[in-house]
This record gives structure tokens, sequence and C-alpha cells, in this order.
């Protein structure tokens, strides 16, 4: 019965791993969401045929997991280009020399403070954090107009957002927002009761279906459901929206031939260039480069960036160094 | 060197024969699936240089918030124990030892509840019972329930777990002799005092065995916990090891892996009291000849009854399928107008959703799988464990609750750590296949298939297979014309409780995908963090899941003419 059981499970499981085609597989993990993934691999196909190239999509601390499970496995990482949300991690990967340093020809037209000077990463496209309310609870007189609103008493059992402690996006803002009105804001997020659990579609749930009639979550989730839900309505904070950013850079492999290291430096350059960063705004993101219009519905990124705060190399390093504190802080102020 | 041992000293003629070669394979197999990822992780934790390094553990030890979530921990799991009993006693009781009608029917409803991701159940109590605008409180037009609460929590997690001591009960009692209790009755013994004097003693095995499944699963959930307890604000152990999984750091990787030992212990603190508990006792369920089970008549008590029992399964199981069917039915979630109700979120999934068909396919081909090759290891383990004094017995049962009670989200690193790269050193690597995955399931169900037919042996009394050998039957023959058929219950039912579980696990599956290896929990998780802000499309897969399982838990049912199934 074993021998039966085993010759099933090696020719069932056995066409689930992908054949060999002769081609250059390239790995490309990325937070992007499945619908650009999807069509960003058919475009690429297409403008790549030599190359076989493998998305996996989750989470950018998914990712980052996922990473390390495989460099403490097998000294080295599966994955070949990395693109995701979490700007922290790439620093670190950067210190730690995991990162190939890279300039594609558009690198000279990202601003400074969107890459590392090396080149070890560099902005694909800017995910930004925004206020949002249900118009259907919350009268437009009556809705928030700034981080620092949040933590008005009013709010008390009806603000919600995705958790700093699972999610890269949210920590992140909790990290900017922490510098620019220290703990205090978070002990007042603590006395309205801030509901802050899961990512950005989880906050932005709550936000749908008036559980939390308010809170901050990602432009680009807000933007995608403007035509079928407009009770969603979009507030872009006075004190400076956080402009967060899908970072991307090249992984450092040993076993990797110098055409392989072509292969995917020419995929990276394709993500920075024209069709590249036309996927990004279709699929309602930010382009880092100015001669890119901004995503359908969403204002111009300057005037986004008027208020917004700025990261700077002393910021990035000071939170890549707290990370765990920053969390342990906040844990202890939010839970029993 | 002590499997070798083992092989030479537990067999009573002093001989190597083919048993105890195939048996110490078996056992070989157990190590090598459950032990040896977990000792390399435990390896790369605490010697990350090469030499012990316990300078995360203090870190963790000096972090006020680690006391706190034990604390919780501790708690939550305690107190989910206790409502689980208190559901799980009576509704096994009265569905397998009084003359109600449709007892059949009623113990597939309420074991139900086992075949759904716990987290699916989470997201439909927060739509009825959330503190702002849940369902339940709206209808009642007064904030009654608050599902962000301590009881709240350990509600919903009760809600699911009371089946682990529901299934554990029901088969204790079927195979329960009821001589004793018509004796006792016959002497004037009143109902309770026949349960508390006979069946009580008789079924505590198999209770506490329930009970201990119950606490360690508790202990290491981590979807319901982070979607109920964070916003509660109830910090558990769980929550902390994610988070600081989720650092990207590999210090954070290393201090989850340092707290995750602490969960370890605390398991296994556990289970060595259960078997503290055990150690002089003996239960045997069957004598011999099984008599026809005796029930205590109920007579005019029956409607009352019937009454409560759909009382209760409507509030554990109909009111959060309502819930889902909302969330599954309506395009924007929280808009209840008529025009709002379509097929919409359906289209997505059976025509926009391309991996939807082959993470069905992947699903399905892994829970088969899984629950075959852990039901036949449990078949042999749990001999080995029972019927042998084999000295790798206890590390056997050590290894399999340790991968009990590890964390997912863990237990799928360590499997990506020893599996992931190099194989002992070979170039031969699973990553990105079903195989590995199904490894990892292996591992992680194997205690449910060994308990439960752990149960099984102890309940088949040894004098029947010293009867056996004395006529001459070698031991294949006794294994294949005794064993497997008077375990024919507890097999089958092994192989349910591991397939239901392994159709829809989420958390190490999230780790271990690769591309075309999508599964139904990958893909609902997927579209529930990051795809599907509307949250109508992961309801529709949700009720898709609980369609598929329940509709096969029934044609097994239908096809054995109600033998096997839940």
């Amino acid at each position: 019965m074993f021998k039966v059981v085993l010759i099933l499970l090696f020719l069932n499981f056995g066409c689930s791993k992908n054949s060999d085609s002769g081609k250059t597989k390239i790995w490309i993990y990325t937070s992007v969401y499945k619908d650009a993934v999807s069509a960003i691999k058919v475009q690429l196909d297409k403008d790549f045929p030599n190359l076989d190239i493998n998305f996996y999509q989750a989470g950018s601390e998914e990712i980052a997991t996922k990473f390390n499970a495989e460099v403490l496995s097998s000294g080295e990482p599966q994955v070949d280009l990395l693109m995701s949300s979490d700007r922290f991690w790439y620093e670190e990967l950067a210190k730690t020399n995991k990162l190939i340093p890279f300039k594609s020809s558009a690198f000279n037209n990202i601003r400074d403070e969107w890459k590392n000077s090396e080149g070890h990463y560099s902005a694909v496209s800017l995910p930004i954090m925004v206020l949002s309310y249900n118009s259907e609870a919350v009268a437009e007189k009556d809705a928030p107009k700034s981080f620092k609103d949040l933590t008005d008493s009013k709010w008390k059992d009806k603000f919600t957002s995705g958790s700093p402690l699972s999610s890269g996006t949210n920590f992140t803002t909790v990290a900017f927002l922490i510098k620019k009105y220290g703990w205090e804001y978070i002990e007042g997020l603590k006395k309205i009761n801030a509901l802050s659990e899961g990512g950005n579609s989880a906050a932005m749930r709550r936000i749908q279906n008036k559980e939390r009639p308010v809170g901050w979550v990602l432009l680009e989730d807000l933007l995608r459901i403007q035509d079928k839900d407009p009770r969603i309505k979009i507030v872009y904070p006075t004190d400076g929206a956080i402009i967060q950013m899908n970072v991307m850079g090249i992984t450092l492999k040993n076993k990797r031939t110098p055409d392989e290291l072509k292969a995917i430096q020419s995929v990276a350059e394709w993500f920075q260039t024209k069709p590249g960063q036309e996927f990004m705004t279709k699929f309602f993101l930010y382009s880092p480069f100015k001669e890119f219009a901004p995503p359908k519905g969403g204002p111009a990124l300057d005037d986004l960036l008027k208020n917004s705060p700025p990261w700077t190399n002393d910021f990035i390093k000071e939170i890549e160094e707290s990370r765990n504190a920053i969390k342990e802080k906040y844990t202890q102020i939010y839970f029993k | 060197m002590l499997l070798k041992k083992n092989i030479l000293k537990s067999i009573s003629n002093s001989k190597i024969n083919l048993e105890s070669l195939f048996l110490a394979l078996i056992v070989l197999i157990l190590i090598l699936i459950c032990g040896y990822p977990l000792i390399l992780f435990l390896y790369k934790v605490f010697l990350p240089t090469g030499s012990l390094d316990l300078t995360n553990l203090k870190e963790i030890f000096n972090s006020s918030t680690t006391f706190i979530s034990i604390k919780n921990t501790l708690i939550i799991g305690i107190a989910t124990v206790a409502v689980s009993t208190i559901i799980a006693l009576p509704l096994s009781y009265i569905l397998s030892r009084t003359d109600l009608k449709n007892k059949k029917f009623w113990k597939t409803l309420f074991s139900l509840p086992y075949c759904i991701p716990p987290y699916v159940g989470a997201v439909s109590w927060i739509y009825l019972a959330n503190p702002s605008n849940g369902l339940l409180n709206d209808i009642l037009r007064f904030k009654v329930f608050n599902i962000y609460s301590f009881i709240g929590l350990v509600w919903v997690l009760s809600c699911f777990a009371y089946t682990y001591i529901f299934l554990a009960l029901n088969s204790a009692f079927d195979r329960m002799d009821s001589s004793m209790e018509e004796a006792a009755r016959l002497c004037g013994a009143s109902p309770f005092r026949v349960f508390r004097e006979i069946n009580l003693p008789l079924i505590f095995p198999s209770l506490l065995s329930g009970m201990i499944l119950v606490f360690l699963s508790t202990i290491a959930s981590f979807g319901v916990p982070a979607m109920i307890g964070t916003p509660a604000q109830i910090y558990l152990m769980t929550t902390k090891i994610y988070t600081l999984q989720k650092m990207g750091s590999l210090n954070g990787i290393y201090l989850a892996g340092n707290l995750a030992f602490v969960l370890l212990v605390i398991s296994m603190f556990f289970i060595y009291l259960n078997k503290l508990v055990f150690k002089e006792k003996s239960y045997n369920l069957v004598f011999g000849k099984i008599s026809k089970t005796s029930e205590l008549k109920l007579q005019g008590k029956k409607g009352l009854v019937t009454i409560s029992l759909f009382i209760i399964y409507f509030i554990i199981f109909i009111l959060p399928l309502i819930g889902i069917i909302i969330s599954a039915f309506t395009e924007i979630q929280g808009d209840l107008s008529l025009s709002n109700w379509s097929f919409i979120n359906f289209h997505k999934i059976f025509f926009e959703v391309s991996e939807a068909p082959r993470a069905f396919k992947n699903s399905f081909l892994l829970a088969v799988f899984t629950a075959t090759i852990t039901t036949a290891l449990g078949l042999f383990l749990g001999f080995i464990v029972t019927k042998t004094k084999f000295k790798t017995n206890k590390l056997v049962e050590f290894l399999i609750s340790l991968t009990y009670s590890t964390p997912g989200s863990v237990l799928a690193f360590a499997f990506i750590l020893a599996f992931g790269g190099r194989i002992f050193g070979f170039d031969f690597s699973l990553y990105n296949t079903l195989f590995l995955i199904m490894l990892a399931y292996i591992a992680k169900d194997m205690n449910v298939s060994l308990r439960t037919l752990k149960d099984g042996y102890n309940q088949i009394d040894k004098s029947l297979i010293e009867a056996a050998k004395i006529s001459g039957a070698n031991w294949k023959m006794i294994f294949i014309t005794m064993w497997i058929p008077m375990l024919k219950s507890s097999i089958i039912a092994s192989w349910f409780l591991v397939f239901m579980p392994a159709f829809s696990e989420l958390t190490m599956t999230v780790l271990l995908t690769g591309p075309n290896l999508e599964t139904v929990g990958s893909l609902l998780f997927e579209l529930k963090e990051y795809s599907d802000a509307g949250g109508g499309t992961a309801s529709v897969l949700s009720l898709i899941v609980m369609t598929v399982i329940i509709l096969l838990n029934f044609l097994i049912k239908f096809i054995s003419k109600g033998k096997y199934g839940l």
C-alpha cells in the first residue's frame, strides 16, 4: 500500500513543479496586489520570451520571513528580485550585503530620499496612507481632517487601522506619527479604543460595513472602490499623507551566472521604465517618476508631497535599528 | 543508537524479526518528519554561531509583555477547555446514551464545526456581534453583545474546539459496554449517579485527551486570537510570536523561535501532567463481545431536549453561517439593501480568480494524501506506543505533541530550513512542492491521528490478542484480521479528522506555497488580506469550503450507509 501511495504522490505532486523549459528562471517576490501581478506577468512573458519569470505574491512581512528561511536553509535565497513595501528591511539587507547594487537607466530620475544612494534598492511605486470615512455614518463636516484629529474623544469606538505589529505599511505610518507627535499620540489612540488589526483590506472592510466608520488606509485601496462604493470618502490629511514605497532590490546569489544576472537586471530595468510604470499607475499606485500621471481618481503627487513627512537617512537608520523597541513599547501601551 | 537498542531489547524473545524492523522504520520516518525540522530549527535558534547563545531567550524574558502574553494565553486556554467541556460533555452523553430520536443526525450536525476553519467563524462572529454595528446588536437595538472581549474570544474558540472533546467522547461512548450501566440502574442508581460513577470514570481518558487537544490547539492558535483578541486588547503568546516573526530581521525570527520554544515547554508541561494522572490507570471499554447499548429513557422530556439541542445548534453553527451567507451575497459589505444582493462575488471566484480551480485541486490532493499517510502512520505508531515497550515510545509521543503545539508559522519555517535547501548534505530540495506542504501537514496533524487511534487501542482488551496468539496467529495476521477491523471506526475517524483541517489549512501554507501551489487556505488568506477589500469573495470561498466538506461528509455517510463520516 505504501508503495502505491508513494508512487501516486510523486506522480501527482510532481506535476505541480514547473517543467524545465530551458529558459532562464527568475523569481520575483512582491507585495504588489495579485491582479496587478497577473497583468504584469502576461506582459513580461511577452517582452522576455527567453525568460521563465515566476512570482510569489504575499504581504511584505511574509516575503521577509520566506527570504530569511531560504537564507538560513541553504545559505542564499531563491528569490532574484525583491519588490515590497518594507523599506526598513531593505535597509537592513543593504547593510548586510544581501542586495546587489543596481542602477537602472531611470535611477537618477528618482528622488534621493526614495532610493539607496549606492543603488541597493530604489522605489518602483508609492503606496500612500491617507484617511477615510464612511459617509453613511459620518457627515463630511464632522470627518477628521488630519492624523492628529483622530485622537479626539469624538472618535471613541469609531476609528480603525491595520495593525502596526503585523502590517508593514501600518508600522511605517505609526513610526512617522510617533516621530511627529511622540508616544502621546499612541496613548491617545488607545484612549479612543482604536481598533488596529490585520492588514489594510481588513481596516477597509470595517469602514465599509460601518463597524468602525473612520480609519487610515492606503489610497490605492480607496481608489479601487471609488466607482463601486461612493459612500467611502477619502481625506487627504492636513498634517500630510504618509508616502510609503514599494522598493526593488536584486538579491546576492553566488551560484548565479553573469548571463542570469544580466537577465534579472533587464527585468528590473523594465519595472522602472515606461511599460512597468504604466502598470503601476493602472493599478492605482503612484509612480516615483514625475512624467507619469497619478492613478485614476488620485490627486497630483506634488500636492500629496506638500505636507508629507520626509524620508531622511537619519529617520530610516533610527527606525531600522529600533523596530523591535517600537513594537514592544506600542504593545505595552496598547495591550492589557 | 537508541533505536538500535530498542530493536534488540524490546522484542520479547530477543531476536530481530521483521515486525520489529518494520516498527523501527515507522519510528524513523516519524523522527524524520516531526523531529528533524524542529531539531534543526532549535539548533539555528539557540546555536546561531555554533555555540550556545541564550541572549535572545534573556531578551524575551526581559520584556514585560512576555509575561502578560503567557498569563493571558494560559487563562484563555483553560477557559476554552472549560467552556468546550461544558458544551461537549452533556451533548455527547445525550446523543449517545439516551433514547432521543435521530441521534446520528444530531451527532453529524454537532460535529460539523470541526470541519470549518475557526478564522471563518471569527469573521462571521465579528459581523454578528461586534459592539458597534453587529447584526445581533442592531436587531436588539441595544449593545448587548461585544465579541471583542475575553468572553467573546473564549466563546468563538470554544464554538469550534468543543468538537475535539465531542468526537473523542462519542467514540468512547460508542465502544462502552453498557452492562455495568444496566446493572447499576437495576440496583436503583439514578441516571446522574450512573453517569458519575460508571460513565465518567470510563470515558475519563477520552475526555482528558480531548481537553488536552483543546488546550494545545487554543494556546497555539493564531487566527481567532488575532482577529478578536487584538481588538479586545488581549495580548497572547502567538500574537507576540507573529509580531516578532514579522519584524523582517533574522533577529526577529530568532526571538520568535525562542518564544515558540517557551510555548512548547508550556505544552509539554500539560502533556506530562496528563501522563502523570494516568500513570497507574488502565481503562478498557471493550471486553470481548459488545452487548447492545442500553439507553436512558427520556420519556416526556424528548421534546424539551430536542428544542434545547436546536437552540444550541442555532447559536453555535447556524448564526455564523448566516453571517457568511450575507457577506457572500452582498457586493458592498454592510449594505443590506435589496439592490446590493447579487451573485457577483460568486462570479468573481468562478470566472475571474484564475487560481481558484487549481487551489481546490491542490487542497483536495493534499488533504487526501495527508489523511491517508497520517492515518497509516498513526495506526502503527498507536500500536507501538500502546502495545510495545520500545524505549523510543516517550520520544515518539513527545515529538508528535511538539509539532502539534508548535505554532504553524514556526513549523513552516522549520520545514523550509530542513527540506528547503540541502537535505542531509545532499543537493536535493523539496522547496516549492506540494510534497513539502504535505509533510508539514502530516507533522501538524499526526497528534490528532495518534490520539484517536491510541484511544481505540486502549479500549481493546489485550486478552483478545493473546487468544489469537495462542491460536497461532502471527503479527501480520493479527494486524489484518483483528486490529484493523476492530479499529475501523477509529481509522475512519482519524482519516476525517486529518482530512478536514488539511483541506483548508492556512497558517503553514502561506509560507510554504509557491507558484501554482495555491491552496484554498492560502487563496482565502490572499483574498482577505490583499486582493479583496470588499471581502465578499473570501466569504464565497469560505462558503464553498464548508459546502464541499459537508457534502463529502454526507456522501461518505451515504455510501457507507451511515457507518462512517462525522
